[in-house]
């Protein structure tokens, strides 16, 4: 008797489990609670831009962004939007944090009116409403006189020599510890990278770099340049130019490039900004060895 | 004088045990040449008496076997390479047979239902518990003239458990290296009297969790790596009524829960993972109707697989993405076989499968948002003739099998993209339905030497259907970017074998093949020229999977089982495969190349020795060194494990059992640069009643 009654308990197990996989996946309360869309706001402080203006061409101005999440998720993306003349340029900026509050410098570019347009989303995809900027030039503004470097060489970083870091606007090549001394001017600098297979690099102190290679701990101020591979600037222009008008008609968001010029090879044109708004560009002479090899380049800079 | 030491440490082996192991092949792991299989033809017949290669583990060989995953019993296999690079940790294992690279090229089956997904073919072997399984029969080289999509490298059919005891269970607790930790149970029992008529069911239960190891050379180690750790958990079921010898009705069923670590962790709790969700339920019915034996079959998988990643990059850069996909399978089949005379076996069935996937990308640092879809159907019908011939020891067995499958359903939407993702612009794709048939012959002449040997020649066909994701998803993949291919067709391959297989003298037991697979329109990304920004540092190059190459696998295999007395038997297992690329149309020269992820040679021994207070399984897998990449630039490096399981029973129903798996702690790393986990150590107690 006790045996039969074990052998029908079972079977209704078994058919309750066959139950369980045929029913649809129940749903569960949610546990990021009530959803409400992220806030984003323009900086209002004293020295921030956050109406629509006029600005000459070149002329920088500071904008702050002020973004909050929701509820508990928090923010993932920084959605920039940038229409110049019918151009659009548009970049991200990952995060993951419930509040947000950045300050950026932006150039005025060439285009006679740009609109500056920017949202955040927190990251089950709730979007903010976007907020917007639109800056116009200003009447007369004139192309800006430039520097030009006919031959730089740094060398990498095991190079005796030849100095790794280059020092603006002199354009003098100097050693790591000389570099140290003079942080603010230290922009851009060259090594042989075999760790991530980059090779031939150009980079500025703030990229990162492997303390391997160069080790920024101690420097106080690690300046940041960013970098566009740029395809459509022929040499030939680019040995011409007298102005920053070449510069300026190649030119990119500085959140929108990359913080390393890669695979260095003769003939690379890059565009380049740094952190400070100023702007220019590189062309590749020549590469030569791995970690004491060196690198020669021609180079234009906004003179400012 | 070692040589010399051998035969004193043999005879004091054997010699004190004799008389307390009723059968020396209960304990050979794997051979009984007269055991019953049925997957060779779909009809039952005997181990020797079944056309071509194949290999058996019997339950006895997996519960001796070091393994702590299903899938590490298939390595004792010879010819049958099975990848799991994490060890546990692995997201997946991937399962080939006879020099073919591609989980999907294996058929896996489970009760004869195929268990690899339309969608893309592998199957998740974490979901098939060892506990569940009587045996796996495994069917060497191509066999779609029975199976259809998939068979191509061959055929692995894990066969259940049937309840034996009105009433019994099992409970078991475990534990081991990298914090892992974990249970089974199993219930089960039939009101079956004499056998005969009756229900019979099982309920089993499991729950596995582990902190997992970094895998992430020294060289390349950063803040955000951390281990692979892993949560899973699932049971499965399995209702039957027995009408009568041979006429029974079944319901299976499965649910399983997976999330395992992906080894980086910056913001999220659970870092980038893979998370599985998995349910399936079977249906089998077999009954006789006069003298033929009539077969059904139905079955339903759902997968739903979440993937969240997160990472830094060099310029600490933050980058997360959501990425899911759900995956629906179902099919049936029926099958009748009839004697037709006392010379002809005479089994036919139909066979249709349908599977869809749905998919999307949600990128939650950037804009970009991918969504996708498609569905494949399949209709299969085949006929198989075993005829005995009036020549004495002769038997011809020839089948074939018109497969015609539909693809549908296909479309892809961009939303959104930034440089991300190589797209640029929003769209929203609608493919066109495609079709295409499959034809698959097999002609087998064997020939019964004696009762206990057999010799065969064989011919046969396989094909492998195009991945749903080649057919409909475009997007950024780790050599460059991929351009979905609607047009993709199957890939085919031909079968020329001779083998032997059956006792040489005494116990010792051997099998061997020399065969020749030449393929054609395999699957291959072909570079289109164009290039495209992913929002790397260089542009990365444009593929589209065609079918332009063709193929050649030549290879031997060699099986063999020794029982040296009752109580120790020695299982080993040798493969050689020349996989070659013979034809490539592609712009770039892979003609000649090695197949990509193809060990040529593989070597597996095994010896087992059970006595009265323990039983002790020693064994070790060479796995050659192997190109991890089509144009043979990335050679990975050949290693040598040896694994052990030591277990003893305690006051008649507690087993205790440590195994240890790459006992010398060996490293490799795989194609992706990372690090196996090593020595590998677990322990567990299980209690049978």
């Amino acid at each position: 008797m006790k045996l039969r009654i074990i052998h029908k308990t079972p079977l209704i197990i078994p058919s309750l489990f066959i139950l369980l996989v045929l029913s649809p996946v129940s749903c569960s309360e949610d546990e990021n609670g009530p959803y409400s869309r992220p806030l984003i706001s323009f900086t209002t402080s004293e020295g921030y831009l956050h109406a629509d203006t006029s600005l000459a061409m070149n002329d920088t101005a500071l904008i702050g962004i002020e973004a909050s999440a929701g509820s508990n998720l928090d923010l993932t993306l920084l959605h920039t939007y940038v229409e110049r003349d019918g151009e659009f340029t548009k970049f991200d900026s990952g995060m993951h944090t419930p509040a947000l509050k950045i300050s950026r410098l932006i150039t005025k570019s060439l285009s006679e009116t740009e609109t500056w347009s920017f949202y955040v989303k927190d990251m089950e995809g709730n979007q903010s409403d976007t907020i917007s900027l639109i800056l116009t030039r200003k009447a007369g503004s004139q192309f800006g006189p430039i520097l030009r470097f006919d031959s730089l060489r740094l060398g990498a970083q095991n190079h005796v020599t030849a100095g790794n870091l280059l020092s603006l606007p002199s354009g003098q090549a100097v050693s790591f510890p000389e570099g140290s001394r003079v942080q603010e001017e230290i922009w851009l600098l060259y090594y042989y990278d075999n760790l991530e297979s980059d090779k031939h690099t150009i980079a500025s102190p703030g990229a990162n770099i492997d303390a391997s290679i160069y080790d920024f701990n101690g420097w106080t101020q690690k300046n940041t340049s960013r970098f566009i591979a740029n395809s459509s600037a022929g040499s030939d222009a680019f040995r011409q130019a007298s102005n920053d008008s070449l510069i300026l008609l190649n030119s990119f968001d500085f959140e929108s490039g990359k913080r390393k010029a890669k695979e260095l090879n003769a003939g690379d044109i890059y565009s380049f900004e740094m952190e400070n708004g100023t702007k220019g560009m590189f062309m590749i002479s020549e590469v030569n060895g791995t970690v004491d090899g060196w690198v020669e380049f021609e180079m234009i800079l906004q003179k400012k | 004088m070692r040589g010399r030491g051998i035969i004193p440490v043999m005879i004091a082996v054997c010699l004190p045990m004799q008389g307390q192991v009723s059968d020396s092949s209960e304990y050979a792991m794997h051979l009984d040449i007269q055991q019953v299989v049925i997957s060779a033809t779909r009809t039952p017949n005997t181990y020797i008496g079944s056309p071509g290669q194949m290999e058996v583990i019997r339950r006895t060989g997996l519960e001796t076997i070091p393994l702590v995953n299903l899938d590490d019993a298939l390595i004792t296999l010879s010819n049958v390479n099975v990848n799991r690079s994490w060890g546990i940790f692995s997201k997946n294992a991937s399962v080939t047979m006879r020099g073919l690279p591609g989980s999907a090229r294996t058929l896996i089956l489970i009760d004869g239902v195929p268990r690899n997904k339309i969608a893309g073919g592998s199957i998740n072997w974490h979901n098939i518990h060892p506990d569940i399984i009587d045996r796996i029969e495994v069917i060497k080289g191509p066999s779609s003239a029975l199976y259809g999509n998939n068979a191509m490298g061959g055929v692995i059919n894990i066969i259940t458990r049937k309840p034996e005891e009105s009433f019994a269970g099992s409970a078991e607790v475990f534990g081991g290296s990298y914090g892992t930790l974990g249970g089974n149970a199993m219930l089960s029992g039939h009101t079956m009297k004499d056998g005969d008529r009756g229900f019979y069911w099982s309920l089993n239960g499991n729950y596995r969790q582990g902190e997992g190891y970094i895998f992430e050379p020294l060289e390349y180690l950063d803040d955000t790596d951390v281990g692979t750790y892993l949560r899973e958990y699932g049971g499965g079921t399995k209702i039957g009524y027995q009408f009568g010898k041979g006429h029974n009705l079944e319901m299976a069923a499965g649910y399983y829960d997976e999330l395992r670590g992906g080894g980086t962790k910056v913001f999220e709790e659970d870092g980038t993972y893979d998370a599985f969700l998995t349910r399936d339920i079977r249906l089998n019915y077999s009954a006789p109707a006069g003298q033929n034996l009539i077969l059904a079959r139905f079955n339903y998988m759902n997968e739903d697989y979440q993937n969240q990643k997160e990472s830094l990059n060099s310029s600490q850069e933050y980058s997360l993405s959501h990425a899911g996909t759900v995956k629906n399978d179902i099919g049936i089949l029926f099958s009748i076989t009839s004697p037709l005379s006392k010379k002809h076996l005479l089994t036919s069935g139909m066979e249709a499968r349908a599977g869809n996937v749905t998919g999307q990308e949600l990128y939650r640092t950037a804009t970009d948002e991918i969504y996708y879809s498609g569905s494949l159907g399949f209709v299969g019908l085949y006929i198989q003739d075993e005829y005995t011939l009036p020549v004495e020891g002769f038997k011809l067995i020839a089948g074939i099998r018109a497969d015609l499958a539909s693809f549908r359903n296909g479309q892809q939407e961009v939303v959104n993209p930034s440089g991300k993702t190589g797209f640029p612009e929003s769209f929203q794709e609608t493919f066109t339905s495609s079709s295409w048939s499959a034809i698959s012959p097999k002609l087998s002449l064997q020939y019964s030497i004696s009762p206990q040997k057999t010799a065969y020649i064989l011919t046969g066909a396989g094909f492998n259907p195009p991945n749903i994701d080649d057919l409909v998803k475009s997007g950024k993949i780790r050599k460059g970017f991929r351009l979905a291919n609607p047009a993709l067709q199957p890939e085919k391959i031909l079968n020329f074998e001779a083998g032997f297989k059956g006792r040489i003298f005494g116990d010792l037991f051997m099998s061997a093949a020399l065969y020749h697979s030449p393929g054609r329109d395999f699957h291959y990304l072909v570079a289109t020229g164009d290039t495209v920004d992913t929002g790397g540092s260089t542009l990365r190059p444009v593929y589209r999977r065609e079918n332009i190459t063709r193929v050649s696998v030549t290879g031997l295999e060699l099986s063999i089982v020794y029982s040296l007395c009752r109580q120790l038997s020695m299982q080993s297992g040798y493969s050689y495969n020349h996989s070659v690329i013979t034809g490539y149309a592609g712009s770039e020269s892979l003609e000649g190349n090695y197949l990509a992820e193809v060990p040529p040679h593989l070597l597996y021994a095994g010896v087992t020795w059970q006595n009265r207070l323990f039983t002790l399984m020693v064994d070790c897998n060479y796995t050659d060194s192997q190109y991890a990449d089509d144009e043979n630039k990335v050679l990975l490096e050949d290693h040598f494990l040896v694994n052990m399981k030591l277990q003893t029973t305690l006051l008649d129903h507690l087993n205790l059992y440590l195994t240890c798996q790459n006992i010398f702690d060996v490293e490799f790393i795989d194609r992706k640069n990372q690090l196996s986990p090593g020595r590998y150590i677990m322990t567990g107690l299980r209690y049978n009643f």
